[in-house]
């Protein structure tokens, strides 16, 4: 579903991203975890689009990034560190205004069984996202993944800044999706939650995928994957 | 998706406080503006026609006196007050709109400098004009500078585009959202602004010239809603954005209109006021002059004449030698003044080309040269009624002249005419540039304003395509 052939991404004189080789299946999430700059984001975006990359190809259920950049997108969702929206619109507003875009015109009860599978309150979702905590802007940001029933999921570090709780409600709604046969990369610092989620765990330094770590029967421990993520860096 | 987008955007701005607060203050300056316009207007419009009626009786009516003594006693005309005036009052206030006739000059009511449209002191007045020209595009940018650039600095282009959205469908949701924006406010202003023609009576041919200044001002506002969307995505943050746009609006709305005029007057100096009457004496002293008889025109004048009616005195001539001789030197003085008053037309018509350059580079000004030819208030059309009245003049002194030399003796200058002679007089009848010649004027200066709109929509898409998520 997720799939990169040698992706390489090179910023002047600096590589950003070395010859990644992926597959990821539906029902599979794979984690990277790598100090900053090491291109856990720049991935992502050459996934995205966002980024041109240099040399290799990115694959959403098999159409190439490059050549089907808006066709490429039906397939995909993606949520961002800090979800902002549009602080003047409420959260219903703001998934409906988003599922739209994308395509979507969900009935208003619809819109409410996205929220509440994403863990916001109906009548939080009436209130203007100018008075959300950015746990709940990140609610929505997941409600809005939910609204496009996406094939691929791409998360780049969702649960920085979350409360324990939320996070790990975060943790349980990735298993159900994981469960409907989504495919999802992730990029985090979060060990734990790798840990929890994941069925591959990728460590990435100075753009390579150095090493890869299988988790498919959650066989690994936190405290393994730190020693190996320690040694990796 | 564009409708989406766009009601997004509309939603967006009217949920803000500062659309609100902008509405209300242009709003309150809009009417303040449209009431005082029309209140001048309308009381101006009145003492026009009065004094126009006043001035026509007091040439009717005037004491019994020699028909040449009637050409010094002078009579005034006046440039009609046209509907849209109110809206957008051009050089009316620079030039003046009343001119005073008489034997061997033409007087040019105010033939200086201000004659030159835009000024800072044309900032200054609060008209319906300037809300429309300057402060609506002052809300446009303030709606519209992060438009893109707040969503690209804030993370939310970057959902938007894994949603899958067009950088084009976002260019033109986000315009049509800024249209309706700048509509909302906008079309009452307009509906606000025909009130003033329904009050005045106006014809449909004014209506005509008012929906058409309406479409030149949506092409402006459209020019500025391009604008501020390209400088959105070029700057890419909000806060260069603001600058940029900002910057744009004093450089189209003040410096460009401003410059344009000091630039034209360097490079094309009109001569200084006292040089110009100067030149017009001497030039005056190189022909006949009526009252003289002594200068040595007059007398080769005589010579020549006497010789070709084979008589040996004036006393002998078939005419009165007077009245001949009086209309000789004001054919003289006419083309005296003639002469130099083309020379300094020609100077002011090479400022004008300078500054209808600048309309290339500010659609400020090329609304503003629109507008007010639209409105009756232009440069041309007071030209037209100053020649107009220059050719009404020459007109009725002749007439005058004429009847000195036909029906007076020579040396009788103590005949008179009374009120029946004065009032068969020709009358002033200015007909205004018709609309046609108006509108087929000003289809260059509607192109380059469409090719602005065209223009900076295109460059803006570019931006839009251009711009980088990340």
């Amino acid at each position: 579903m997720i799939s990169a052939k040698q992706l390489t991404k090179h910023y002047s004189d600096q590589v950003a991203l070395n010859n990644l080789t992926l597959d990821i299946a539906p029902g599979e999430i794979f984690c990277l975890l790598g100090q900053n700059g090491a291109g856990k984001t720049t991935t992502i975006n050459c996934f995205l689009g966002f980024v041109q990359p240099t040399s290799g190809q990115a694959f959403i259920n098999g159409l190439n990034v490059t050549e089907h950049p808006i066709e490429s997108k039906k397939y995909l969702a993606y949520l961002p560190e800090v979800v902002v929206l549009y602080p003047n619109l409420t959260g219903l507003e703001n998934l409906d205004y988003f599922s739209r875009i994308a395509g979507f015109r969900h009935e208003k009860n619809e819109l409410v069984m996205c929220l509440e599978a994403a863990g916001l309150k109906e009548e939080d979702g009436m209130k203007r996202v100018s008075a959300y905590s950015k746990g709940m802007r990140q609610k929505v940001g997941i409600a809005i993944a939910l609204a496009k029933k996406a094939k691929a999921l791409f998360l780049d570090e969702p649960t920085s800044g979350l409360d324990p709780k939320a996070s790990n409600d975060f943790s349980e709604l990735l298993l159900e999706l994981k469960k409907d046969g989504i495919a999802a990369l992730m990029a985090t610092h979060d060990i734990f939650r790798a840990k929890d989620v994941a069925n591959r765990i990728g460590i990435m330094k100075d753009g390579r995928l150095v090493n890869i770590l299988d988790n498919n029967k959650n066989s690994l421990h936190a405290k393994e994957i730190e020693e190996v993520y320690l040694q990796t860096i | 998706m564009i409708l989406t987008i766009a009601k997004q955007e509309l939603r967006s701005s009217l949920r803000e406080g500062r659309f609100k607060m902008a509405v209300i203050l242009l709003s309150g300056l809009f009417l303040l503006s449209l009431f005082g316009a029309y209140d001048y207007y309308a009381s101006l419009k009145k003492q026009h026609e009065e004094a126009a009626g006043t001035a026509r009786r007091q040439w009717d009516n005037q004491e019994e006196k020699n028909p040449h003594s009637a050409a010094h006693y002078g009579t005034y005309v006046f440039k009609p007050i046209y509907p849209l005036s109110y809206f957008d009052r051009g050089v009316d206030g620079f030039t003046g709109n009343t001119l005073f006739l008489e034997g061997h000059r033409s007087n040019q009511s105010k033939f200086n400098a201000a004659e030159d449209r835009s000024d800072f002191a044309r900032l200054a007045s609060l008209t319906p004009a300037f809300v429309l020209g300057v402060l609506v595009p002052l809300l446009i940018i303030v709606l519209g500078f992060n438009a893109a650039a707040a969503d690209r600095e804030n993370g939310n282009l970057r959902l938007l585009m894994a949603q899958g959205v067009k950088p084009s469908a976002l260019f033109w949701g986000k315009s049509l959202g800024l249209w309706a924006a700048t509509l909302s406010i906008a079309l009452p202003f307009f509906m606000a602004g025909a009130v003033g023609l329904l009050a005045s009576g106006a014809d449909n041919e004014h209506w005509l010239r008012y929906a058409l200044i309406l479409l030149v001002y949506m092409a402006y506002f459209g020019c500025f809603i391009h604008l501020s969307l390209l400088v959105s995505a070029w700057a890419g943050r909000p806060n260069v954005s603001l600058v940029g746009a900002l910057s744009l609006w004093v450089l189209i709305c003040l410096l460009v209109p401003k410059g344009a005029v000091n630039f034209a007057r360097q490079l094309h100096p009109a001569p200084p006021w006292q040089a110009y009457h100067d030149a017009i004496k001497e030039d005056l002293k190189k022909g006949v002059d009526g009252h003289d008889g002594t200068d040595v025109f007059s007398k080769k004048l005589q010579e020549e004449t006497l010789k070709k009616y084979g008589v040996d005195s004036v006393q002998h001539l078939p005419f009165n030698w007077a009245g001949f001789v009086m209309q000789k030197g004001e054919e003289h003085e006419t083309y005296v003044f003639q002469k130099h008053k083309t020379k300094l037309l020609e100077v002011y018509q090479r400022q004008r080309q300078v500054h209808q350059l600048a309309a290339f580079i500010s659609p400020y000004v090329l609304t503003g040269i629109l507008s007010q030819r639209l409105a009756g208030t232009d440069v041309d059309t007071y030209f037209d009624f100053l020649a107009a009245a220059e050719r009404y003049r020459v007109q009725l002194v002749g007439e005058l002249n004429q009847d000195l030399t036909d029906n007076f003796k020579y040396g009788d200058w103590g005949g008179t005419r009374g009120k029946e002679f004065f009032a068969k007089n020709v009358r002033f009848d200015y007909q205004p540039p018709a609309f046609n010649d108006v509108l087929s004027g000003i289809l260059p200066s509607m192109g380059i304003l469409f090719i602005w709109l065209t223009i900076s929509g295109l460059i803006a898409v570019l931006f839009f395509n251009k711009m980088k998520p990340v």
